[in-house]
């Protein structure tokens, strides 16, 4: 699939039309360097996007839909318009992350929105089920405490799970989930802020956390379930 | 309880604000705000339980679920989905319904040309059907006397029915 020879010149030639700096390697490229490339149809670029992006986007996605087949259709998706739309993307609206985790949220909150309009589900697109193959190393008190904290996240309202999420398995800063989102970095942080709070506190309440059960004194909880239902 | 009183827990709800903004790890905090959270943690024991709460709830987010795949396999996958889009025609962009969006059965330009053509043909039987009588022609008008009292005949000929059908 890589075209081989020519990938190296290509991506100094882009960067350098675009004014930044010419990559000495390409595993040391910078995405904004790499979708250049790209869109100038380097094959090896793109792989490279792939590779240093495409399993966090996975994970991302089958945390956020809780089905291995959207998970993938996610991933796939959105690095197929990656490829087909990377002569649109602009360095100076952003950062290449925030473009491709915007695709990536788009697709995700088009499958919830699918989902939500079809109730039944078939046999082969159920949720995941909990397996002890899944974590084989973990005794079965810790197992337990990952379903309920994967339960806990599921809960979560959808955008606010999205941003949660994006934070602790993309790794995204809380001005990059804005400029993925759409929203403001200020709205990001209520959005995380209130997302985090409530699992803490679920946590320690549940005593899926260690050192947690119940109220503590002196601090002021404001922040019933209900209050952070934000849409 | 080391931090006594409205300071204590005015600093305890001030941490547990950074935790659930900047998340557990330190790294990703303010360097000021990390440093005025570590020594918290060093002398309050509620703000350490906060933190072990964080870092359960973060390591349950980062840990292996139900339905992860090897890197490879995600990146096998989706390395060879782009390489089979690329070797069709792409759509136009926008083209097809956006239900279909997450990727699972795009619609194609063909499937799209059918449907449209399907559409056509039904609106035009449904015009045929309840729209306006077709022109008579004066011909039949005249035989039709004829024609009924051909209908009435209990041994009409089976030829006549194709003509009969034109009413």
């Amino acid at each position: 699939m890589a075209k081989g020879g020519v990938l190296s010149e290509q991506v100094g030639e882009s960067d350098r039309g675009r004014g930044g700096r010419v990559a000495p390697d390409r595993g040391s490229a910078s995405d904004e360097a790499l979708i250049a490339a790209t869109a100038s149809g380097d094959e090896a670029a793109f792989e490279r996007l792939v590779t240093r992006h495409a399993p966090r986007v996975r994970a991302l996605a089958l945390r956020q839909t809780g089905r291995a087949a959207d998970a993938d259709d996610i991933a796939q998706e959105a690095f197929l318009r990656v490829w087909r739309n990377a002569g649109r993307f602009s360095p100076e609206a952003g950062a290449f992350r925030s473009w491709l985790y915007r695709i990536v949220a788009n697709l995700c909150l088009d499958a919830g929105r699918w989902r939500s309009r079809w109730r039944w589900t078939a046999l082969e697109e159920a949720p995941e089920p909990a397996t002890e193959a899944a974590d084989p190393a973990r005794g079965l008190g810790d197992r337990q405490a990952l379903e309920r904290a994967r339960a806990a996240v599921r809960d979560l309202p959808e955008r606010q799970r999205m941003a949660v999420l994006m934070s602790a398995v993309a790794g995204l800063s809380n001005p990059e989930i804005a400029e993925a989102l759409g929203s403001t970095t200020a709205a990001v942080e209520q959005l995380v802020s209130r997302g985090r709070k409530r699992l803490r506190r679920q946590a320690k309440d549940e005593g899926w956390a260690p050192g947690g059960s119940g109220d503590e004194p002196g601090v002021q909880r404001g922040d019933e379930p209900g209050k952070d239902q934000e849409r | 309880m080391n931090g006594s009183g409205d300071q204590g827990a005015a600093r305890l709800a001030a941490f547990e604000a950074d935790l659930d903004l900047h998340g557990p790890d330190f790294e990703r905090w303010p360097e000021e705000a990390r440093r005025a959270a570590e020594a918290l943690i060093a002398k309050e024991p509620r703000a350490a339980a906060s933190l072990a709460a964080a870092r359960a709830v973060e390591t349950g987010l980062r840990a292996p679920a139900p339905g992860d795949r090897p890197d490879a396999d995600v990146i096998g996958g989706v390395l060879a989905r782009s390489a089979a889009a690329r070797a069709k025609p792409a759509a136009p962009e926008g083209f097809g319904v956006s239900i279909f969006r997450a990727g699972r059965a795009p619609l194609r330009p063909a499937a799209g040309l059918a449907a449209a053509a399907g559409l056509a043909l039904g609106l035009f039987e449904l015009g045929r059907i309840y729209g306006a009588p077709a022109p008579v022609d004066p011909v039949l008008t005249a035989a039709a006397p004829s024609l009924m009292e051909a209908v009435a005949d209990p041994l009409l000929d089976p030829l006549l029915l194709p003509v009969l059908g034109v009413f």
